[in-house]
């Protein structure tokens, strides 16, 4: 019964979520964008789980761990599709050559001082703080396209193509991320350590790319007749739960296997745009599930260090800073970047929502540690975030929606 | 086709490795569920496409590719899978109880009343008569009944004649949406089927009953029983009619997200339904069962008729229906025991062949009575003869009443069921082609 009406209450929050949209509500557009990254589904899944009215309990919350795999798959495929060569190759390689600083420059800032910290603060394990800090690096590198997105809706700015380069950069550092977070998949192949054998490390990257290939191009063959209204949707559906039950059984990431096939289907399928219209309609009562679950399986009595979050997100910051800084230095551009632009880059929800969903899945007895970090960090980040990037912006216009507020 | 092969090559080699590293130890031996679905989704739906290619429904193509790598063949799907994946077939089969409602227009049923009554009384009276005097001449030939009086082997043979009248509502719906077929046929031999679905449960708790007295030698036919029943499905219609209302309510407020709230509504309708039993059996030591596949037909029916709403309710149904049909017919073939096959084979037989003739000479006098016209005449028995869940449900009921017997009363009967749901199908698609009730035949008449 306890399964039936947590199914009924996500279903419903889902669908409702799905729907309700903040965007035009009187709120500033920090609260905007945490509406807008969805947090408040976390808490929401804090509260109908074990911590909270125990709907979603700990008996209950397994019950869901398939729909978990499937919507990281989901997740991996919705990135992936979107990484047609042809089109990446059409962009400035300035804009790549900045993301790469930029995101190498913050996970190296993040990993090493939380690995720092861990050690010689809270006298962790070596092989636990290598592999915390290095999962933290990574999800400090990703950067989500809600602020940029939020403030777009709202402002008009003369200097355009900076506002460009930093949507490039918010799209496509998560690529970067996936990636790090996929080799320390294959470092930690063994559980809880990281074996650093390098011939096993390849193997096992190399199984990654496969079962992500072998889906996309079962896809690819079935709809080699052109599919139909109904027929579609089964393809594609069926193509990412044989991707995820492929990764989880053989215990590698739905959300990388899941990446590494849409990018075969955005570079080999005549339905690619299709593929990202149909990702893209269920993405946000997927994501919602899988923040309200992500919520429920959160136990904050396990201990919560103020400290960890304030020292990850000020790290984060001056990697982000220096990163670009660094960066912005190293190339001529035809347009103005502000040596300060790093701290526009802080938003953080979205996709280090779904590694952390995925490290959970992989290695529950580690996640605890870290769980709460990612939360509240993404919770003060996006708060901040739109107030940062029009910072960077000296010629500006509001042209918010009817009842939007200035900051 | 050359492409499906290939897909379905792809899809069994890929499992046949995560099997292999399974058995050598390289991974955990227990089976993701994700990992299943996925399986059963890509290769159910490519058998049932070439299964088609040969003029099979996709239905038994599904159902092939569930007996293919059940528990008795390939194991794939594992007897724990299966059980633990039933809550998949319940989401389906209410899907397709609210589909099989929708399909039901009044107009179209007051057109055709008069053959519809007479078939519906008529295939019901000679099964059952038909089948319970095969079985009960059989008697001496059948171990668990040899040697035994009057009254236990008349008793034994109405259990075998009830369980044969039921059909399968679900099949029915399936091969018509996979066919697109419209017409006086589809709609009598659909609408039979239906009724049927309700008037079993009544008829089947009228015969059990005068069993009981006939094989235990003691109790009596209890009238207030009946009365209870017929309560419960009046609560069903009633229940189905508010669904069917709130359903048209949320049809004009929701878009996407609505195939998802309707398979939602209905496995809240069937987990409710057990609810309220179980808690009436605790509480008032009576048991209520307000039977939930009645309730989500009582909701179609209302949507189609009462709301204004009926098309787009079905066009938007329509859209999901393959992923629905492809579990729960894989499902269904995956759960066909083929040990009770082995076992009940002969007697399968005998009762399979003589149920087609029941339903052949009933549908036929029935038709002649009612003034059918030829194509109903002659093709209407083709779309009678598959079973499935219904039956299976009431075999379960007659396991539970009389275990010693039961279980050799399940063995025939499987054999028989299993039959008639492998060869149902077909016949009822060579039945929608014959009477060029199809897309396809209707795009040729045209043509």
């Amino acid at each position: 019964m306890k399964f039936l009406l947590a199914l009924v209450i996500l279903t419903g929050i889902a669908v409702l979520g799905s729907k309700i949209s903040f965007l035009r509500k009187e709120f500033s557009l920090g609260v905007k964008n945490i509406f807008f990254t969805g947090i408040e589904y976390i808490l929401i899944g804090l509260i109908l789980g074990e911590s909270g009215i125990k709907i979603l309990d700990i008996e209950t919350l397994p019950k869901f761990y398939p729909f978990l795999v499937f919507g990281l798959a989901w997740i991996g495929y919705l990135f992936g599709v979107q990484f047609e060569f042809q089109q990446v190759k059409k962009l400035p390689r300035m804009f790549f050559s900045i993301t790469a600083i930029q995101a190498f420059v913050t996970f190296l800032s993040v990993s090493i001082i939380m690995f720092i910290v861990f050690r010689n603060f809270f006298f962790m394990k070596f092989q636990i703080s290598l592999i915390l800090s290095i999962f933290l690096g990574t999800i400090a590198l990703s950067t989500a396209q809600s602020a940029i997105a939020i403030v777009n809706k709202n402002y008009k700015f003369k200097n355009q193509k900076l506002f460009d380069l930093l949507r490039y950069v918010s799209g496509v550092d998560g690529v970067f991320a996936i990636m790090v977070f996929a080799v320390l998949l294959a470092f930690m192949k063994n559980g809880n350590s990281l074996s650093l054998n390098p011939a096993l490390t390849l193997l096992w990257l190399s199984i990654s790319v496969l079962i992500g290939f072998i889906p996309a191009v079962i896809f690819r063959i079935m709809n080699r007749v052109r599919p139909g209204i109904q027929e579609f949707p089964v393809f594609l559906v069926g193509v990412i739960i044989f991707t995820g039950g492929l990764a989880i059984q053989l215990n590698h990431s739905p959300l990388v296997c899941g990446f590494f096939g849409g990018i075969i289907i955005a570079n080999s399928c005549r339905y690619r745009t299709r593929v990202l219209l149909f990702l893209h309609e269920a993405e946000k009562a997927i994501y919602i599930i899988m923040l309200l679950i992500l919520g429920a399986g959160w136990n904050p009595d396990k201990g919560i260090n103020f400290i960890l979050v304030l020292f990850y997100i000020v790290f984060r910051l001056l990697g982000k800073f220096f990163g670009n800084f660094i960066a912005a230095r190293s190339f001529r551009s035809t347009f103005k970047i502000p040596s300060t632009i790093g701290i526009a880059l802080l938003s953080e929800g979205g996709l280090s929502f779904g590694i952390l969903i995925n490290f959970i899945i992989l290695f529950p007895e580690l996640s605890d540690k870290i769980i709460y970090i990612v939360i509240l960090s993404s919770f003060i980040n996006e708060l901040l975030s739109p107030r940062l990037i029009l910072t960077q912006f000296k010629e500006k216009e509001f042209i918010g929606n009817i009842g939007g507020k200035k900051l | 086709m050359t492409n499906k092969l290939i897909v379905l090559v792809l899809v069994i080699l890929s499992m046949g490795i995560v099997f292999f590293l399974a058995d050598s130890g390289v991974i955990n031996n227990k089976m993701s569920p994700t990992l299943i679905i996925g399986f059963m989704i890509l290769s159910s739906y490519n058998i049932g496409f070439i299964g088609e290619k040969f003029g099979l429904p996709r239905i038994t193509g599904y159902i092939f590719s569930g007996l293919l790598f059940g528990p008795y063949l390939i194991t794939i799907y594992k007897i724990d899978t299966v059980e633990s994946l039933s809550f998949l077939n319940s989401l389906a089969l209410a899907f397709i109880a609210f589909n099989a409602g929708a399909e039901l227009r009044i107009k179209d049923l007051a057109k055709e009343i008069k053959t519809i009554v007479s078939l519906t009384v008529g295939v019901t009276i000679f099964v059952f008569s038909g089948v319970t005097l095969t079985v009960f001449l059989l008697a001496d030939l059948i171990p668990f009944m040899k040697g035994s009086n009057i009254a236990v082997r008349l008793g034994v043979s109405s259990i075998f004649g009830v369980i044969s009248v039921a059909r399968s509502p679900s099949s029915a719906i399936a091969i018509i949406n996979e066919t697109r077929s419209k017409g006086n046929y589809t709609n009598t031999i659909l609408s039979v089927a239906v009724i049927m679905d309700v008037l079993i449960i009544i008829l089947f708790a009228v015969i059990i009953s005068v069993c009981e007295v006939l094989i235990k030698g003691k109790g009596a036919l209890d009238i207030n029983f009946i009365l209870f029943l017929i309560f419960e499905i009046f609560m069903a219609f009633v229940l189905g009619y508010f669904l069917g209302r709130f359903i048209s309510f949320l049809l004009t407020k929701l878009k996407v997200e609505f195939s998802v709230i309707i398979i939602a509504l209905g496995f809240f309708v069937i987990k409710f339904s057990h609810f309220t039993g179980d808690h009436f059996n605790e509480i008032f030591e009576s048991s209520i069962n307000i039977e939930p596949l009645l309730i989500c037909m009582a909701a179609g029916f209302t949507v189609q008729n009462f709301s204004g709403h009926g098309e787009i309710f079905l066009k938007r149904m329509d859209k999901i229906s393959i992923p629905v049909y492809i579990t729960f017919f894989t499902i269904t073939g995956a759960s066909i025991n083929i040990d009770m096959l082995k076992a009940g084979w002969f007697f399968g037989i005998v009762i399979f062949i003589s149920r087609i003739a029941m339903i052949y000479t009933g549908s036929y006098f029935s038709g002649k009575i009612a003034g059918s016209d030829k194509k109903i005449l002659n093709n209407s028995w083709l779309g009678f003869i598959t079973q499935a869940g219904v039956s299976l449900g009431l075999l379960t009921e007659v396991l539970r009443r009389f275990p010693e017997m039961g279980i050799y009363i399940q063995t025939i009967l499987i054999a028989s069921i299993t039959l008639n749901q492998i060869i149902g199908p077909v016949g009822f698609k060579y039945g929608l082609t014959a009477v060029r009730e199809t897309l396809e035949m209707r795009k040729n008449k045209l043509d």
